[in-house]
């Protein structure tokens, strides 16, 4: 179903929880991948991917029509997962100028729901060495196939921003691999 | 200018004059021709390319710097798609039925929650509560007048305190719950109360109570 009819059931008090669970059956597995690559261990993707529902839940009366829904949904979840990293840094005594994402290496070394092979495993290594930002810009390109404008949206940074990042992102992760070889 | 000079040089060293004469008639006409009426087309020929290429540049722009960056992106999608060629997928996983789960949980969460039932526990609903309760004030009523008590040197005091327990186990009924609550305002000091409580009101309380 299109968002705008989705958003139009929502507005109706009647078919306000049908509305719901259509947009929750839509965007659900999209939302959890995002925050999982970025939180790394499913239970805390699973924490915050509830959190982020319930906060639609919350605020989808309010949202602007002129923005598309799915980048208000995914800036929502980036927002869930930026502070959640930020805290986690903070538990785990990691300065938040800290760029590197390294401190996620033992969640992913210790997830029960990782099953990579060695390749799979290398790739995910590599991308943990990236900065916390220039991660979330290589998964949502690499893995999500967003366009750069419709990231621009989410992460109002501007177009180019993102694609120097990404460029960056990917010729980190070619060397990483290149010099575990 | 050049074919020319040749030809003279070799009309002085052969005197080959005749030859050069019939060569230089030849080279003075032009050989080629054009289709008909190629010149009185030709103007309007070319005004309609020059607006043709006009066209072409207005509709067919690319953003500044473009070429700057291509490259770039280029290499960039080489890079991705190497990468993706050596590793396909993440490896992340889901337990079973997750997302399933999931849904169900969160409409869970939003749907409005009924109101609980409140049970309403008759604390003395039974008579045995009633002296348990009661026995319970008893006992802790007669812990702090028998410190107070013993404090004063008053002849209670002497009493060991299983005895009074015994006592009031035996013989206390709700009234003596009631009776030592009035007395015993937790907000007033241990002081104050014994200036309320004589030790005689005690004696007589005890005294009356078979």
């Amino acid at each position: 179903m299109e968002d705008a009819s989705i958003l139009k059931k929502f507005a109706v008090p009647e078919t306000r929880e049908e509305a719901f669970t259509l947009l929750l059956k839509k965007y659900q597995q999209k939302l959890y991948w995002h925050i999982r690559r970025l939180v790394i261990d499913h239970d805390d993707a699973d924490d915050i991917v509830q959190d982020v529902f319930i906060k639609i839940w919350k605020n989808l009366d309010k949202f602007r029509e002129d923005a598309q829904l799915y980048t208000w949904l995914y800036r929502i979840a980036t927002n869930e997962c930026i502070t959640f990293l930020n805290k986690k840094k903070q538990r785990n005594q990691v300065s938040l100028e800290d760029e590197n994402s390294a401190y996620l290496a033992d969640t992913l070394k210790d997830s029960s729901h990782f099953n990579g092979n060695r390749a799979q495993q290398k790739l995910q290594e590599a991308i943990l060495t990236l900065p916390d930002k220039q991660r979330l810009v290589f998964n949502m390109k690499y893995f999500e196939d967003l366009k750069y404008d419709e990231m621009s949206t989410i992460l109002g940074t501007s177009v180019g921003a993102l694609k120097a990042s990404y460029h960056l992102a990917v010729k980190k992760i070619e060397q990483y691999f290149h010099d575990t070889d | 200018m050049y074919q020319r000079c040749k030809m003279k040089e070799k009309e002085d060293k052969f005197g080959q004059k005749k030859a050069f004469l019939l060569d230089n008639e030849t080279l003075s006409g032009n050989p080629f021709s054009v289709p008909k009426g190629y010149f009185e087309g030709l103007e309007a020929k070319t005004l309609f390319h020059i607006r043709l290429d006009k066209l072409e540049n207005v509709g067919l722009k690319v953003p500044n710097g473009y070429f700057e960056q291509l490259e770039d992106d280029v290499l960039c999608r080489v890079r991705e798609e190497k990468l993706k060629q050596l590793v396909s997928g993440d490896g992340f996983e889901v337990p079973q039925g997750y997302f399933e789960t999931l849904q169900n949980q969160i409409l869970e969460e939003i749907s409005p929650q009924k109101p609980k039932e409140t049970i309403i526990r008759k604390l003395f609903g039974s008579a045995g509560m009633k002296y348990a309760a009661a026995a319970c004030v008893l006992f802790a009523s007669v812990f702090m007048i028998k410190d107070t008590l013993l404090q004063q040197g008053n002849p209670l005091a002497d009493i060991p305190e299983q005895e009074l327990i015994q006592y009031l186990q035996l013989f206390g009924n709700t009234q003596d719950g009631m009776i030592l609550i009035e007395h015993a305002n937790l907000d007033r000091s241990l002081s104050e109360l014994d200036a309320e409580i004589s030790s005689n009101d005690i004696e007589w309380y005890l005294d009356n109570t078979w």
